[in-house]
Order: structure tokens, then C-alpha cells, then sequence
């Protein structure tokens, strides 16, 4: 096979493959959209003894609602937890009105105090897809080892 | 000149590729493409205490809309939903709407925005029969159209537009 050959069948190939995708992106059947958890992954990372680093990695096409978020202490139950969510983006909901969202990447940074070497957190969290499909509010619960 | 062949090669196929991407998305009508089977066997009692069960719908085409008052393309398709139920429900349409949310805000939400067609709620068990309608997303809006044998012949995630409600019912009715 010579490089010509080779470079024409490229030339046809790479955009026929990638034109054709074009119209995966938008919704209707099943295996047009992803699941939650593959949707919104959240992971939490204990970054020293009383600070918490959440992080939702969220997939093109896909937002989460910042009022919908949540961050709750389980265990120990007489430690304490500060947070904030940061501000999202403006978007102007259909149905709920001016709400704000997250794209992309949402860090929650988390205070706590109290907590022993063990700490237990329960996130709560709801999103769409923008290609008109929205999931259950999501939990999801971690627990981390802090670090001294 | 090579180098404009290639060109032109990757600008025909990039046509190509749109022109099939566009064709098998019009082939597919934006519904899961499958054999019809029969519906699984369900009771879901609405908020007047009505159960509604397969059988009663026999005869009827029966679409069953899961949403919630969380889910924003769910509302939004109501109105049309509920439109298209009076328009055609004296051919046999019937709607059935199961929420999948809690019954004090399913009663606010359609208090303020009331349907003509009969609406359930529930938690787990509607997951469990979305799960046995052939879904494994949890999200919604999910549709499913029942035909009047008894059979499910459409699946559809999403919200549904007005030009594929009508495509879907004209289709079925």
C-alpha cells in the first residue's frame, strides 16, 4: 500500500467519521445519553486535617443546578462542616426560573473541625442533560481519612 | 494539485458523512428501534385512588409520560401532552402520567398547572417499571406508547417536541 493511497483513504475516512458523529449529539434514545454517574462523577480528597477538596467532573452537554447541591456530615456527628458552593453560572431556567449552574469542572472546597482521623460525607446533587433529559437527585457517600 | 484532490476527497466525504449522520437520525425518529413486546404487567393508582393496569387500556393507545416536578423538559411538554390528549383522545388516545416525586409537590404542581389526563405518583417502584419498560438511565422524561394490542411500540428519552408527538401518535393512532 503506497503512502498516496494511504493519505487519500485518510482524506476520506477521518471526515466521514467525524461528520457522521456530528448528529450523535443530540438526544432521543437511550444510548444517546450517558447514566448519572457517568454524567456528574464526584470524588472528594482529604488535603489536610480539616480541609476537604469535592470535586464533580461533569461531561459535555451536562450541568448541574447549584441550588440543588448539598453537603452533609455524617460521621462523626459531633464534628462540625463549613461550605460553600461557588457561584455558577446565570441560566435562565424554563421552569425554575434564574437559577445557576455548573459546566465542566465544580470544586467545593470543605472546612471541618472536630473530625478524628475518619470523616464521613454525604453529597447531594441533581443535573440535566442540555439535550433535554434530567436525573434523580444523585448521593453519593464518601469516606476519607484525614491527613495530620 | 495532490494536495487539492485530498481536498476535495475529505470535503466530499465530510458532506457524506452528514448527509448519512442526517439519514439514520431521520430513520431512527429519535425512538429506541425495537421488535414491539408485550407491556409489562403494571397498577399505578392515581390521585383520585383510580388504578390504572394494562388491561384497562386495551382497545386504547395508551402513552405513559414519567416525569416529576423536578425535571424541567418534563414540565415543558405537559401543555403539549395534555393538547394532544384532547385532540385525539376521542380515537382512542389516553395518556397516564406516573410521577416520580414526592405527592405534595406533584398536588402543588398541578394545582397550578392541572392535565386533563390521569397522573400517579411513586418513587422506587416507577424506577422498577421504567426499569421493566427497557430503561436503565432513571432520567427523565421517558415515554413509552402502548398500542391498542397491547404492545410497546415506541420508547422515547427525552422531551418530546411537538412535530415527534404528532409523528408518533399520527403513526400509531
Amino acid at each position: 500500500m503506497t503512502p498516496r493511497f494511504l493519505s487519500a483513504l485518510l482524506a476520506l475516512i477521518v471526515p466521514l467519521v467525524a461528520s457522521a458523529g456530528f448528529f450523535d449529539q443530540r438526544g432521543g434514545q437511550q444510548n444517546e445519553f450517558l447514566s448519572a454517574e457517568d454524567a456528574f462523577q464526584v470524588e472528594a480528597l482529604a488535603m489536610d486535617a480539616t480541609t476537604i477538596q469535592a470535586r464533580w467532573s461533569i461531561a459535555p452537554g451536562h450541568y448541574l443546578y447549584r441550588h440543588r447541591l448539598d453537603i452533609e456530615l455524617l460521621n462523626p456527628a459531633d464534628a462540625t462542616m463549613q461550605w460553600l458552593a461557588p457561584a455558577g453560572q446565570a441560566y435562565e431556567d424554563e421552569h425554575f426560573g434564574q437559577v445557576e449552574i455548573y459546566h465542566d469542572t465544580l470544586d467545593v472546597p470543605i472546612v471541618v473541625s472536630g473530625a478524628g482521623p475518619e470523616i464521613t460525607l454525604k453529597f447531594r446533587y441533581q443535573g440535566c442533560a442540555e439535550a433535554g433529559l434530567c436525573y434523580p437527585p444523585q448521593t453519593r457517600t464518601v469516606t476519607l481519612e484525614l491527613n495530620p | 494539485m495532490k494536495a487539492l484532490t485530498y481536498a476535495v476527497i475529505a470535503l466530499a466525504a465530510l458532506g457524506l458523512g452528514f448527509v448519512l449522520g442526517g439519514l439514520e437520525r431521520d430513520h431512527e425518529h429519535s425512538v429506541e428501534a425495537s421488535e414491539p413486546v408485550p407491556a409489562p404487567a403494571f397498577s399505578l393508582v392515581d390521585l383520585n385512588g383510580e388504578a390504572h393496569t394494562p388491561e384497562r387500556y386495551r382497545g386504547q393507545l395508551l402513552l405513559i409520560n414519567f416525569w416529576a416536578t423536578w425535571c424541567t423538559p418534563c414540565v415543558l411538554e405537559m401543555p403539549r401532552l395534555d393538547a394532544a390528549y384532547q385532540q385525539y383522545a376521542d380515537q382512542g388516545l389516553a395518556i397516564l402520567g406516573p410521577a416520580l416525586d414526592d405527592s405534595s409537590a406533584v398536588s402543588t404542581y398541578l394545582s397550578e398547572n392541572p392535565v386533563s389526563y390521569p397522573v400517579t405518583v411513586g418513587d422506587q417502584a416507577l424506577f422498577d417499571l421504567m426499569d421493566a419498560f427497557g430503561d436503565s438511565l432513571g432520567a427523565l422524561p421517558f415515554s413509552v406508547l402502548i398500542d391498542r394490542d397491547g404492545l410497546v411500540v415506541e420508547r422515547h428519552w427525552g422531551e418530546l417536541t411537538d412535530e415527534q408527538l404528532e409523528n408518533l401518535i399520527k403513526t400509531h393512532i
